[in-house]
């Protein structure tokens, strides 16, 4: 979907843990199955993001060796180049 | 033979509940095989009314020697500094503190309360209480900045919410046995040798905090419940993982997250809405790391633990 | 003639947790008036307003370190039901075995602790069986104090293997807990739970088995027990039974004769979506109040709590008020006038019964009822003991708590063989506005927290404790408060060492540091009302 040129929101980037609980939320909100609207509220993009190059790799909830995305309100497979708002680490 | 008198101000008792809890050696052993003598505690001792009362004043008249003066809970000065809405034996328990104080060769301060103020010293303090000889992390408390008791030390703080029982029960020994000499203390005057290492010393977490597996949700079967979970173990000190809970656990060993009430700042944040179980960040970094740790590292640290990371770490590990 | 009165001030009494001053007007050795003041004052409610929603999991069980699996139980329920949360099984099984162990824990500890030392009074040198009181229950050098108080440590190693840490955890969380125990937990527990009953309930408490012990179901039966061999009569149960009838403390300490219980434990599979009104129907140990008087038993229901502050240090005006309608304003000026005010504990109420006794005793009352359903616990031991000994006493009241092991320890065993330990222990629910309420029972009786969730922070919060029902001052009606009733009647041999006193104020097994964080907390003329949806 994302070499398709799906606009996501990849702004504003949460400033802190209440405006990332926000965000949270809204995905929580979606119908699980809905994985178009879970990369647009989450904003994915298919390369790093930002003056920082921030990618999946050294995020938080990216598990390295099954490529997948350990955040249970996201839980997609994804690639280490890409990056979403939900970036932590 | 070391006379213990142990007294409870704006205090929940838990300290003392804690105490009881204690196995080696056990509250009785204290009294049978380490010959501290308890004048009185209010959970265990005989005096009752007026004999208390006797009591107290021979102690503070020194025709009771007073070796070890025990307080747990906060100093309520409310209202008006008069003290009233904690009084005890017929007065605001502050004036027997401070007059006790005067007269025990050592004060020790058992818990948050009587250490920092704790819980009840939480915004907006209704209570106007303070602990001992600090509140939260302002020098000075009740007794004051300058206070030390007849032995020459300052008041010896052994914080924790509660505090564990063997931290007491050594420290109680070391005072009886003429081993007080041996303690050091920290700038908050708690001894080192439980206060220097970190909650997270012996967390069974340790390795998916180092390769930055988080515990997203409570109830998982791995992770480290630092990232998501507010966990405050690598910023706290305590021995809670050296020196296990009821000799079988710990709150981050089962999955509940460091308050870090071993700190002054207990509880931290004052419990602002968002700030409970719940990681603090600022542009996707958490807003307290690691002790010691700058921004810069910790971005780097979190490349390395992601390139090294095995691939067992990305399954459960406590598994049934 | 009469005597002249002689009034006696205590302060503080012993022994209760937290502290307890109890006034007595004694008359030809009689206490013939009593009143009981609450003396310490914490501010728990106002701490809470306007925080974190979840403060509550933090606070409360901060506010007593007796109880604080108890408060804890308490607002986790009440957070449930305010932001409508699916709690799976195995979280309502690992809630109640935390609440079970600390009650277990209670059990020893208060009995030894606090209750038996008074057997060593000099007042009862004269009783055949103090000798071997001395030997067995003098402060930390008697044999069986020593082992009663070190071995109430055990219970709460199995708290710790679900909860982290006895006391203090907060490992219960809206939408389950926080662990998930694996096998060697659930074996460990019941190692522990095996120690326990070998080391002390069967050979110290009981001299025979549990099972034994579970033949008793009336009166008759007890003293048949009693009397069958040397082993249950010299047991610390036996001796603590034969002493007390000797010096006499089944003859005082009656009190109101009406009784409450929240009821708790909800069964695993019948409080998933927990609410407020759905509450009662899912408990495995039935609510009620029980009126002796009348010999009736009812449901009890939180929209008849009712509380009185006319003897309270409380500003406010008006009768009785639903603890959702207060506005409460504490006095600063707390000097003990007992025509006036002289208690941080306000007078709670049920609405159409008044003042009601809590505890145990009122647990077993409410048990011996037939209002509750047949899969519900019910249990006709101490309401016919109650019978046989024209009322209720001092001894019946703590036979009555230590009688509920042999339940506490029968539902830890049914939780560990309950546990599915491959299903979640916790469902993540999402945060909302809204109301909530949770109830238990701790060991010393009914507890419960009001909850409003406004703007997601704190809009107001509320508690009563078991100890606030039995340690409150009189009514606006004069109606004086259980412990006060209580007292009336009770012998005082020594005035100088008033150890009578002691015996009632401990057989309710008071709570004052949970009393007055309850009340005098909840202050401050800024909060809001609660109203009720």
């Amino acid at each position: 979907m994302m070499e398709d040129g799906l606009q996501t929101q990849t702004e504003p980037f949460p400033e802190d843990h209440v405006a990332f609980e926000k965000i949270l939320q809204e995905v929580r909100e979606l119908d699980p199955a809905d994985l178009k609207q879970k990369l647009v509220v989450t904003g994915f993009v298919n390369h790093p993001y930002g003056e920082d190059d921030q990618r999946c790799l050294e995020c938080m909830y990216y598990l390295v060796h099954r490529k997948w995305c350990d955040l249970p309100e996201l839980a997609v497979p994804v690639e280490p180049e890409w990056w979403c708002r939900l970036w932590r680490i | 033979m070391a006379n213990l008198l142990w007294l409870q101000g704006g205090a929940c008792s838990g300290n003392t509940m804690s105490f009881l809890n204690a196995e080696e050696p056990s509250a009785c052993d204290l009294v049978t095989d380490f010959g501290i003598n308890v004048l009185w505690h209010p959970s265990l001792g005989m005096e009752l009314g007026d004999n208390l009362q006797q009591m107290l004043r021979d102690c503070i008249s020194g025709k009771i020697k007073l070796d070890i003066f025990v307080f747990e809970g906060t100093v309520v000065q409310a209202p008006d500094g008069t003290g009233e809405w904690n009084r005890f034996a017929g007065r605001p328990m502050k004036d027997w503190v401070r007059e006790l104080s005067d007269v025990a060769d050592f004060v020790v301060g058992l818990g948050d309360c009587a250490t920092w103020g704790g819980i009840p010293a939480t915004a907006p303090n209704p209570t106007d209480s303070v602990g001992l000889q600090f509140l939260k992390r302002d020098h000075g408390g009740f007794l004051g900045k300058g206070f030390t008791s007849k032995a020459g030390l300052p008041v010896i703080n052994v914080p924790g919410c509660p505090c564990h029982p063997d931290w007491v029960t050594q420290i109680l020994v070391g005072v009886a046995t003429g081993h007080a000499g041996d303690l050091t203390l920290d700038e908050f005057q708690r001894p080192k040798t439980f206060f220097q290492s970190f909650t997270q010393t012996g967390c069974t977490r340790n390795m998916h905090f180092a390769y930055k597996v988080s515990a997203t949700e409570f109830g998982q079967r791995k992770g480290c419940l630092f990232y998501d979970l507010g966990c405050r173990g690598p910023m706290t000190h305590s021995p809670c993982n050296r020196i296990l809970w009821n000799r079988q656990s710990s709150k981050t060993r089962a999955g509940m997250p460091c308050m870090g009430c071993t700190e002054p700042e207990f509880p931290f944040f004052d419990l602002a809405p968002g700030t409970v179980f719940k990681t603090q960040t600022v542009m996707g970094v958490p807003k307290d790391l690691p002790e010691g740790v700058d921004k810069k590292g910790y971005v780097k640290l979190t490349g390395a633990a992601k390139a090294a990371a095995p691939e067992w770490a990305e399954q459960d590990i406590f598994v049934v | 003639m009469a005597d002249a009165v002689q009034t006696l001030d205590i302060s503080p009494v012993g022994r209760v947790e937290g502290d307890l001053d109890v006034r007595v007007d004694i008359e030809n050795g009689v206490v013939t008036n009593a009143w009981t003041s609450a003396e310490l004052f914490r501010g728990f409610e106002i701490i809470l307003k306007d925080k974190d929603p979840q403060a509550g999991l933090v606070v409360t069980p901060r506010a007593c370190g007796i109880c604080g699996a108890s408060h804890l139980t308490c607002a986790a329920w009440a957070l449930d039901t305010a932001w409508q949360t699916e709690v799976p099984r195995n979280a309502i099984i690992a809630r109640n075995i935390g609440q079970l162990a600390e009650s277990l824990q209670s059990l020893p500890r208060h009995h030894y602790g606090l209750f038996m030392i008074d057997m060593c009074n000099k007042n009862y040198r004269n009783s055949k069986y103090y000798e071997e009181a001395v030997k067995r229950w003098a402060p930390f050098t008697g044999t069986n104090y020593e082992l009663g108080v070190t071995i109430s440590g055990r219970p709460v190693e199995i708290y710790a293997l679900f909860g982290g840490q006895w006391p203090h955890s907060s490992y219960m969380v809206p939408g389950g807990v926080m662990c998930s125990p694996t096998l060697s937990d659930i074996t460990r527990s019941w190692s522990i739970l095996e120690h326990f009953r070998t080391n002390w309930i069967e050979p110290m408490w009981l001299g025979c088995s549990i099972e034994r012990y579970e033949e008793i179901k009336t009166y008759d039966d007890f003293m048949a027990w009693l009397n069958e061999k040397p082993e249950h009569a010299n047991s610390d149960l036996g001796l603590m039974w034969r002493m007390g009838v000797d010096v006499g403390l089944d003859k005082y300490g009656a009190g109101l004769e009406k009784f409450v219980s929240w009821g708790y434990l909800p069964h695993e599979d019948k409080y998933n979506n927990p609410t407020i009104d759905g509450r009662n129907a899912a408990m495995m140990m039935p609510s009620g109040v029980y009126d002796s008087a009348s010999g009736t038993h009812k449901l009890m229901d939180q929209s008849f709590t009712r509380e009185d502050t006319t003897h309270a240090w409380y500003d406010e005006a008006g009768g009785p008020v639903h603890p959702f309608d207060r506005t409460t304003n504490p006095v600063s000026k707390n000097d003990a006038d007992f025509n006036g005010k002289y208690s941080w504990a306000t007078a709670v109420l049920h609405a159409d019964n008044g003042h009601l006794e809590a505890g145990p005793l009122a647990r077993e009352m409410v048990y011996g009822g037939d209002h509750m359903e047949g899969w519900q616990h019910s249990d006709g031991l101490v309401l016919d003991m109650h019978k046989h000994m024209g009322g209720s006493n001092v001894l019946l009241r703590h036979f009555a708590r230590m009688h509920e092991f042999k339940y506490i320890y029968r539902h830890i065993e049914r939780c560990l063989k309950e546990f599915k330990l491959d299903d979640p222990f916790y469902i993540k629910p999402t945060e909302q506005d809204g109301q909530g309420w949770g109830a238990t029972e701790a060991i010393r009786g009914a507890l419960c927290h009001w909850i409003d969730v406004k703007d997601g922070k704190i809009e107001n919060y509320q508690i009563i404790a078991p100890t606030t029902w039995n340690v409150g001052p009189r009514t606006g009606e004069e109606e004086r408060g259980p412990i006060e009733e209580a007292l009336i009647g009770t012998p005082i041999a020594d005035p100088s060492d008033p150890v009578e006193v002691g015996h009632v104020a401990r057989s309710y097994d008071s709570c004052l540091v949970c009393t007055v964080h309850a009340h005098d907390a909840k202050t401050g003329k800024e909060l809001a009302r609660f109203k009720t949806a």
